[in-house]
């Protein structure tokens, strides 16, 4: 498993992928914090310019700080981590890299097990990094942060990550292509984050609720479907993994 | 004693069966020819062996233990250099071999020293430079590589000469050769000069099933050659008297100034002698001319064609 560990972890450190998941985190944090405290400011300017008098904006408020992280992140990170991830979970197919790997002694199980360890350690450091950045520059220029709200709020964004990478990883592990693995998931992405408003009756307990948890716990609005959208979330991404490594483990590796 | 036997494999793929019952045994420390067309089932085979895909029927033994699809720990003990190897693309020849080693397990000081040796055995060229730079004969000798640092019991090696250029094709097969009694080799090829040169004992495999197994000296006098060769000052003289007056003689041909014939299977030697006699007429040399590998193997996918 060290070993393993060690392989996924060059495909980072040789390549530009680790720079990419440190430094767009760190880029959209402070994009996010300057953004939401000046939107106001830049949009006045805008109209102004184009001759459009008399409508002024309201000041932002930390809330608007949040979101606008939030959303960079589910928009722009959440794309770059699902390409970055699919390109790491169907290497062995796209570089036949099979060989090389299980002429030795390595269990299958272990092989993906790896790739999940290295893709969700790489990307929780990177939005520690990114967090720390955003932390710092909304401080500056709101003069407030809530860093309780908000690290509950991050801990809600990595869950959200960790079950996208589950749907990545039985889209990978089920598909022998990159194309098919990347187009699924983020079809599923991208259908599931616009089902977030569904929360009619028992929807409310569904995981696709878990892409709006980040925003509304930065909002305090804590209750208790909520705990358990995000358990069933947890549970459904443990399970999609758990599949991923049953489907592995069936198919032939050539 | 047999280090790996396989046992009425059978693999299909829909409807194509792509093994047919195949048998196979690779004694210890020998150099196994393992020849065929190109699509006969070699690759499926080694495949097999190593579980990069399963298999519908059989038994594959290692050491005398049948492969059990949950149980990989054999592979400790055997390396496969496929036909066309892939390494990661962004590490250098040298930190793909201290990969392997982390794989095999070898202890981090004495990486360096087992590394530098195996570079110097394979003649690896360019060890610092990224596997992205190398051609596809240098990722074949890398291969190589990393198959002999985990000093296996059994090396598998499918085509591996396919890239290499005649040099490095030579020095390849001096390899295999100079580890003849260190390793056991299962040596996949199509080419059949390549394994008449380095490999003891052979087996041909056609449509998944093997046609023909054995020691390579056996196998090229499978069947005993028929084929002679005169040598003479006077070629066109025995040649016209070889079309004309021999009976027993099956075909003749005017090659090279030799006069090259066949034998009926009734006629023996003794019946040339006998015919130059009675004509008179003088020769320099007669010779049978020696089986090649070749030669055996169209024989046999000729015969097994009329079966």
């Amino acid at each position: 498993m060290k070993t393993l560990l060690k392989y996924d972890w060059l495909y980072f450190i040789k390549t530009p992928r680790l720079i990419i998941f440190i430094a767009l985190p760190v880029f959209l944090s402070a994009l996010s914090a300057l953004s939401a405290r000046y939107m106001n400011v830049l949009l006045e300017y805008a109209m102004a310019s184009e001759g459009i008098e008399g409508i002024t904006f309201p000041d932002p408020t930390i809330e608007d700080a949040y979101i606008q992280f939030y959303s960079n992140y589910s928009q722009i990170f959440m794309i770059v981590f699902i390409f970055i991830g699919v390109g790491l979970l169907t290497i062995g197919i796209t570089k036949n890299h099979y060989p090389f790997i299980f002429t030795h002694a390595v269990s299958k199980k272990n092989f993906l097990l790896s790739k999940i360890i290295i893709l969700m350690s790489v990307t929780i450091v990177g939005m520690l990094v990114g967090a720390m950045v955003f932390a710092g520059y909304t401080y500056l220029l709101f003069e407030t942060f809530d860093g309780l709200y908000f690290s509950l709020s991050l801990l809600m964004f990595i869950l959200s990550v960790l079950f996208v990478l589950s749907i990545m990883s039985l889209m990978s592990f089920a598909f022998k292509s990159y194309i098919a693995a990347i187009s699924l998931s983020i079809i599923i992405y991208i259908l599931l984050t616009s089902l977030t408003g569904l929360k009619y009756g028992i929807f409310e307990y569904f995981p696709h609720r878990i892409f709006e948890f980040p925003i509304l716990v930065t909002q305090k609005e804590l209750d208790f479907p909520m705990f358990i959208a995000s358990g069933i979330t947890l549970f459904l991404s443990v399970f999609m993994i758990f599949m991923s490594i049953k489907v592995f483990k069936k198919r032939s590796l050539m | 004693m047999s280090l790996l036997k396989i046992e009425n494999l059978v693999k299909t793929y829909g409807t194509f069966k792509a093994l047919n019952q195949l048998n196979l045994e690779v004694k210890e420390k020998e150099i196994y020819g393992f020849i065929g067309r190109n699509g006969a089932g070699k690759t499926t085979t080694l495949h097999s062996i190593m579980q990069f895909i399963s298999f519908d029927e059989g038994i594959i033994s290692f050491d005398g233990k049948p492969l059990n699809k949950d149980d990989n720990s054999y592979k400790e003990y055997i390396s496969f250099v496929p036909d066309v190897p892939s390494f990661p693309e962004y590490l250098k020849g040298r930190e793909v071999l201290m990969l392997t080693a982390d794989f095999i397990g070898i202890q981090k000081e004495k990486q360096k020293a087992l590394i530098d040796s195996i570079i110097e055995k394979t003649y690896l060229p360019y060890p610092n430079k990224k596997v992205s730079q190398y051609s596809r004969g240098m990722k074949q000798r890398l291969a190589i590589a990393c198959g002999l640092l985990k000093q296996p019991k059994l090396l598998i090696m499918d085509e591996p000469t396919s890239a290499l250029d005649p040099i490095g094709r030579k020095s390849l097969l001096d390899l295999i050769k100079s580890l003849k009694n260190e390793m056991t080799i299962l040596y996949s090829t199509h080419i059949l000069s390549d394994a008449q040169n380095v490999c003891d004992r052979i087996g041909l495999i056609e449509n998944g099933t093997l046609l023909l197994e054995g020691d390579i000296h056996e196998v090229l006098n499978h069947k005993t050659t028929n084929k002679y060769v005169i040598e003479s000052d006077k070629t066109q003289e025995v040649y016209k008297l070889f079309s004309k007056h021999a009976k027993f003689v099956k075909e003749v041909d005017l090659i090279d100034n030799q006069v090259h014939f066949s034998l009926k299977e009734s006629a023996k030697q003794r019946d040339i002698h006998a015919l130059l006699a009675t004509y008179e007429v003088s020769i320099n040399r007669l010779y049978k001319q020696s089986k090649s590998l070749e030669d055996v193997f169209m024989e046999v996918l000729d015969n097994e064609n009329t079966a």
